[in-house]
């Protein structure tokens, strides 16, 4: 396999708070290969966009990066001047987000702003109004020449999330990070909106980091996934690997909660109990294990490792899900409560 | 006239003729220089030029620059002698009938000889009711014959005000006066041309024309005035060429001004801020420069004789014996004198250390006070009703003033509580009957007659008229009127000066319609560059005794 | 658009005559005759008397009520007893040092005011943030008469590189002390305004957006963050501007200034109802005027206000 074009390695990320430290982003690795799509999945609050936003240094006050390294092309993004970061961003790296409708500045015309873009790295003007009539157009935005005077609040969802793509497109960087970018939307925006990434990634060879709480997107867009769950990666492979077959207990939930056409009726309510953990203040052992179905003893004190479980294949869970099926009658299992496979105090802790 | 100290329209003069009140005049023997400009810092914008409407002491400290009347005081002094007239007029033996003889050659700033056609006319316009003017209808003015059918429109002129050729003129009045020729003195007898009023229109006010030594350069409003020396004054030139009036500049910049070199003179015709006072008077540079002068006037509570408990003429005394009158000139830094009488010094006919009462060096006499009030039904069983105090808020020192009263009271077992109004509200408050009980009042005078301590303030005409009288004690003694009457058409002036003694001591030693308290001394200070300033007996500026030395 | 403004100007029309009601009602309810003060303290009661007739004051309240407005609706203001000459001439020609004025405070207002709120908005909880609000507070809590003395003796008077008062025709330094202090005044509201406004919007997705592009942060505060704040700094400044042009009262007596504020003051003091009257409705419609100007200009600062 090739060098990876990002090496994240045990990257912290803590939001110093009135009533305590939030360890939003615990000890994080990960590799990014060139032209790669990686999706990184989980609940809001496991991590997964403080992750994405550290790697540029764009967390917000009171966030602050307390340790690690994000080696981009051998270059710690992490000890980096502001200067050069700024450099970076937008250039080499660029971000995509979640709501188009606030993330698109209200009292700016669109096509300035993706001017802007280029023109924070040296473009001339004309280079760059040339250029961002061909990314629009390239993004599906109908006659773009006129659009690029339209304020953000003039078009619709669909076209602000294109706007923002060719924004993140604009300087053809080496890797996209892209935050939710559908969620917002509607589902045919959104299908066009994936199969849009999809395409640019084919045809760009732009490395697409998918960050979404929806492993339906994961499975439309991505080749590689990584499941976040409390600041802390809990499962990651190839996307057909993890799709049949999750190995922690939470990538399992995640998949089951997905709706499916050919599902039961009961399928669908065997979604996960429970919340987000306390950041503040993370359950001991396996930070699953208040709402884990399959949990042992070894689960409440001790803190699983991330460990190969197939090729390719990685999970940090004392149980695994082929041992829950085996012994735990997993596969039909319908009441999903804390312990309800295990036994182990069951119903506590939800 | 009602004063109003220290305030936007305070009428204030001094009189330089008691040594014991320190210096009256500032600057040097140095030989007068002409030339240069005087600066001058005035707080307020003038209200008007026009000497027939202007009743306030900063028109009139312009108005004295430009315009001359019949007659005017003396130097600086309250002698009367002449003014345009030639000579001081002929009296006839009824004493009802003055003729004036005019100089000739007096000529407006316009070029034009003034004659006694000029006069007719000013002082018709003056009295009109048209014209708005403060004299209308009042008793300076009165006795003029033919006045009342002028007011009422039956006459288009003033039959007692005639023109003999263009150099006489005759004034005939109702009935004798002897204080008719100190109002012809007054502003209000200025003569202007009638040209410069029709051309200005509605706007004399602003564009005023006169005989006097300086004549009106430029007026911005609410910036500046500046006078220039007149070249064609009839009479001795003024030394300075020009007087700017700074206008809008609040008293403590003034005298910032004033330390800088800015300013030589500041708000000169009213008492310096206490705060200001204070001030100077330590500062090595300033303090022999401020110069002091009675300011001719008396502060007294008014007691309403219609109201109760001060129906009761023994209250009335018990509260004479109470104020500590002493205490009251402390407050205002000493600039003042116990005054126990309803003159001022230096009037004539005024009586020094007068205490018809018996009072002790404080002005006070607490167990004759308390006896009173006793005898008058007033103990234990029976306590003395809390009284309001109004008073005029129109300075730092008002308040200061009241409280010290209301502790004086405090001591004899009387609850005074302090109501302290806006001069407008205070005037109206107090010059309705039967509305105000306790007042703080204080009297200026208009010009130095002993009758303008009493015809105003203290007759039953002052106390009859429905509102906004002078008398606030609403206090009326025929036998005062009489006497009062009496003087007025008396010739012999040490007669007449018995007269309003034998007056004096009904109000203080009879009666008791006041508490008399103290008369002030005004103060003011000039820069170092200023010579010959001079507090006037009357005027509130006299500006062509003023020379400067180096400076712009 | 048009309608809008029609209905906005017909709306100023029904509050201007509020306060023509409202002014006439207070000073017909303040104590003291307007004639006894036109006559002087010590006028005789029978002129004063001549002179309530002679003024109208003795006319049935109504009659001089609509006698006032109907004067006011042909621009006529009335005539001022003080200065025995028409208020609105008297009212414009003391106009041009107010509006001097004001503009100059706002200026002062906004180049004092916008750096420190800015600064305080980039470093929440920083001790720039401290230290500009407690300036911030100080020049708020300072009252501006005490102020302008402080000034008027510091750089008047102590070091004396400006004129102590006056207006001398307008000239720059007459006029710096009196814009300072009344800018400052303002300065430390809108520094305030500024930052809590920022605070708002630093966070926004928006700004993130133009962090990941890599602009600078200049460019990020001034071409992002700024302009979204602009409504509601054009608002406050529309207000103080409206306000400072009806009349700076204090500072305009403190510096000598020969603007309507010190005029409107000599007129209260000297119950100079005419003149107190036309102030307050010319004040009331410089106000209001500064409020329907701030609402036009919405529609250029902010693309999505459309009326």
């Amino acid at each position: 396999m090739a060098t990876p074009i990002l090496q994240v390695r045990d990257l912290r990320t803590q939001f110093a708070m009135p009533d305590g430290i939030i360890k939003a982003v615990d000890g994080v690795s990960f590799d990014l290969y060139p032209g790669e799509s990686l999706g990184i999945v989980g609940e809001s609050g496991s991590g997964k966009s403080v992750t994405a936003l550290s790697l540029l240094r764009l967390v917000p006050h009171p966030g602050r990066i307390v340790s690690g390294e994000v080696l981009f092309r051998n270059q710690d993004l992490l000890q980096m001047t502001d200067q050069e970061i700024r450099e970076i961003r937008g250039r080499d790296i660029a971000m995509i987000f979640q709501d188009p409708q606030s993330s698109l500045n209200p009292v700016l015309r669109t096509g300035f702003q993706v001017d802007e873009a280029m023109r924070a790295h040296g473009k001339s003007k004309a280079d760059a109004h040339a250029r961002t009539i061909e990314l629009l157009t390239k993004v599906r935005i109908p006659a773009a020449e006129s659009r690029v005077k339209d304020y953000p609040h003039q078009l619709s969802g669909g076209m602000r999330q294109r706007a923002m793509i060719a924004m993140g497109l604009a300087n053809a960087p080496a890797i996209l990070l892209a935050d939710e970018p559908t969620t917002a939307l509607d589902v045919t925006v959104q299908a066009q909106i994936l199969e849009l990434l999809a395409d640019l990634n084919r045809e760009l060879g732009t490395a697409i980091v998918m960050i979404t709480h929806n492993m339906g997107v994961v499975a439309g867009l991505c080749s590689r996934v990584m499941v976040m769950y409390a600041g802390q990666i809990v499962e990651e492979g190839p996307v057909e690997q993890i799709f049949e077959s999750p190995q922690h207990p939470y990538t399992w939930s995640l998949l089951k909660s997905i709706p499916r056409v050919d599902a039961l009726r009961h399928e669908r309510l065997r979604s996960i109990q429970g919340m987000a953990p306390d950041l503040a203040d993370p359950p001991a052992g396996c930070r699953f294990h208040p709402r884990c179905p399959f949990r042992i003893e070894e689960c409440f004190t001790k803190e699983p490792k991330l460990l190969d479980v197939a090729p390719n294949q990685r999970a940090a869970c004392w149980v695994t899900m082929d041992r829950a099926r085996r012994e735990m009658g997993a596969d039909t299992l319908i009441d999903i409560h804390p312990g309800a496979g295990s036994g182990v105090r069951p119903g506590e802790e939800i | 006239m009602r004063y109003h100290v220290r305030s936007v329209a305070a009428f204030a003069a001094g009189v330089m003729l008691l040594a014991a009140c320190g210096n009256t005049s500032s600057g040097t023997s140095d030989t007068p220089v002409s030339g240069g400009t005087l600066n001058i810092a005035m707080k307020d914008d003038f209200k008007t030029l026009d000497p027939a409407v202007a009743y306030d002491t900063d028109s009139w400290s312009v108005e004295r620059a430009i315009y001359n009347g019949l007659l005017d005081y003396q130097g600086f002094t309250t002698q009367l002698g002449p003014d345009i007239a030639a000579a001081m007029p002929t009296i006839s033996s009824d004493g009802k009938t003055y003729t004036f003889t005019l100089r000739h050659g007096v000529k407006f700033s316009n070029g034009r000889e003034v004659t006694a056609d000029d006069f007719k006319y000013s002082f018709e316009r003056m009295l009109n009711p048209k014209t708005q003017g403060p004299m209308t209808g009042g008793p300076f003015w009165g006795s003029v014959s033919g006045t009342a059918d002028f007011y009422s429109g039956k006459a288009t002129g003033i039959s007692g005000i005639k023109v003999i050729d263009p150099y006489t003129l005759e004034i005939d009045l109702d009935s004798p006066n002897q204080s008719f020729l100190n109002v012809l003195a007054m502003p209000f007898g200025f003569v202007i041309p009638k040209e410069a009023v029709t051309a200005a229109g509605t706007d004399y006010a602003h564009h005023p024309v006169g005989t006097g030594p300086f004549t009106l350069a430029t007026w911005t409003p609410g910036q500046l005035l500046v006078l220039k020396k007149n070249p064609s004054y009839f009479g001795t030139p003024a030394y300075l060429n020009e007087v700017d009036f700074q206008i809008g500049v609040d008293a403590q910049v003034g005298f910032l001004r004033m330390q800088q070199g800015q300013a030589d003179l500041v708000q000169p015709d009213i008492n310096m801020p206490s705060a200001q006072y204070i001030q100077l008077s330590t500062d090595p540079t300033f303090k022999s420069r401020i110069v002091k002068a009675p300011n001719v006037d008396i502060w007294y509570l008014g007691m309403n004789v219609n109201v109760k408990p001060f129906d009761n003429k023994l209250v009335r005394q018990a509260f004479n014996m109470v104020v500590n009158k002493a205490n009251q000139i402390k407050v205002l830094n000493g600039r003042g004198v116990i005054n126990n009488g309803i003159q001022a010094p230096p009037m004539p006919g005024f009586v020094p250390n007068y205490n018809p009462l018996g009072l002790d060096a404080k002005g006070q006499s607490l167990d004759k006070a308390k006896a009173l009030l006793t005898q008058a039904g007033y103990g234990p069983s029976h306590p003395f009703p809390a009284q309001d105090l109004v008073y005029a808020k129109v300075n730092a020192d008002s308040d200061n003033l009241a409280s010290a009263i209301q502790q004086d009271f405090q001591s004899v077992g009387i609850t005074i509580n302090l109501k302290g109004l806006s001069f407008p509200a205070f005037l109206d408050v107090t010059g309705k009957p039967n509305t105000t009980a306790l007042s703080y009042d204080g009297w200026i005078q208009d010009f130095p007659d002993p009758s303008d301590f009493i015809d105003p303030i203290l007759t039953c005409t002052a106390a009859n008229v429905t509102a906004n009288g002078g008398n606030v004690a609403f206090y009326c003694n025929k036998q005062l009127d009489t006497l009062d009457d009496q003087a007025r058409g008396d010739t012999n002036s040490a007669d007449r000066l018995k007269l309003y003694q034998q007056i004096q001591d009904i109000v203080a030693g009879q009666d008791f319609p006041w508490v008399p308290m103290y008369s002030t001394l005004e103060t003011s200070v000039s820069a170092t560059r200023v010579h010959g300033y001079q507090l006037h007996p009357v005027w509130p500026l006299v500006l062509t005794s003023i020379w400067v030395t180096g400076g712009k | 658009m048009t309608r809008y403004i029609i209905r906005r100007l017909g709306w100023m029309v029904v509050v201007l005559f509020g306060v023509a009601v409202v002014t006439f009602i207070i000073a017909f309810l303040v104590p003291g005759d307007p004639a006894r003060l036109y006559a002087g303290s010590n006028a005789s009661p029978a002129s004063v008397a001549i002179i309530h007739h002679q003024l109208g004051l003795d006319r049935p309240v109504y009659v001089q009520f609509v006698d006032y407005l109907w004067r006011v609706l042909h621009l006529d203001f009335g005539y001022s007893y003080r200065y025995s000459a028409p208020v609105l001439p008297a009212i414009l020609q003391r106009f041009p040092a107010t509006a001097e004025l004001a503009v100059a405070g706002v200026f002062v207002e906004v180049i004092v005011g916008l750096p420190i709120g800015i600064l305080a908005a980039t470093r929440p909880g920083s001790i720039w943030d401290r230290i500009t609000m407690v300036f911030t507070f100080v020049t708020l809590a300072a009252p501006p008469f005490w102020l302008g003395l402080i000034f008027l003796y510091v750089f008047g008077a102590l070091i004396p590189i400006f004129p102590l008062g006056g207006y001398g025709n307008g000239a720059p330094q007459y006029l710096f002390l009196p814009a300072l202090t009344l800018g400052l005044g303002g300065a430390g509201y809108y520094a305030r305004l500024l930052r809590a406004v920022l605070l708002d919007i630093l966070p926004k997705d928006y700004i993130r957006t133009a962090n990941a592009k890599g602009v600078t942060p200049g460019t990020v505060m001034f071409r992002h963050a700024l302009p979204n704040a602009l409504t509601v700094l054009v608002t406050q400044l529309g207000m103080d501007l409206g306000y400072f042009l009806a009349g700076v009262v204090v500072i305009e007596t403190v510096f000598a200034w020969p603007g309507i504020g010190k005029q409107a003051v000599d007129a209260i003091f000297n119950l100079d109802i005419p003149l107190v009257m036309g102030t307050v409705l010319f004040g009331a419609l410089l106000i209001v005027g500064a409020n329907v100007a701030v609402d036009i200009a919405y529609t250029f600062i902010d693309p999505r206000v459309r009326y």
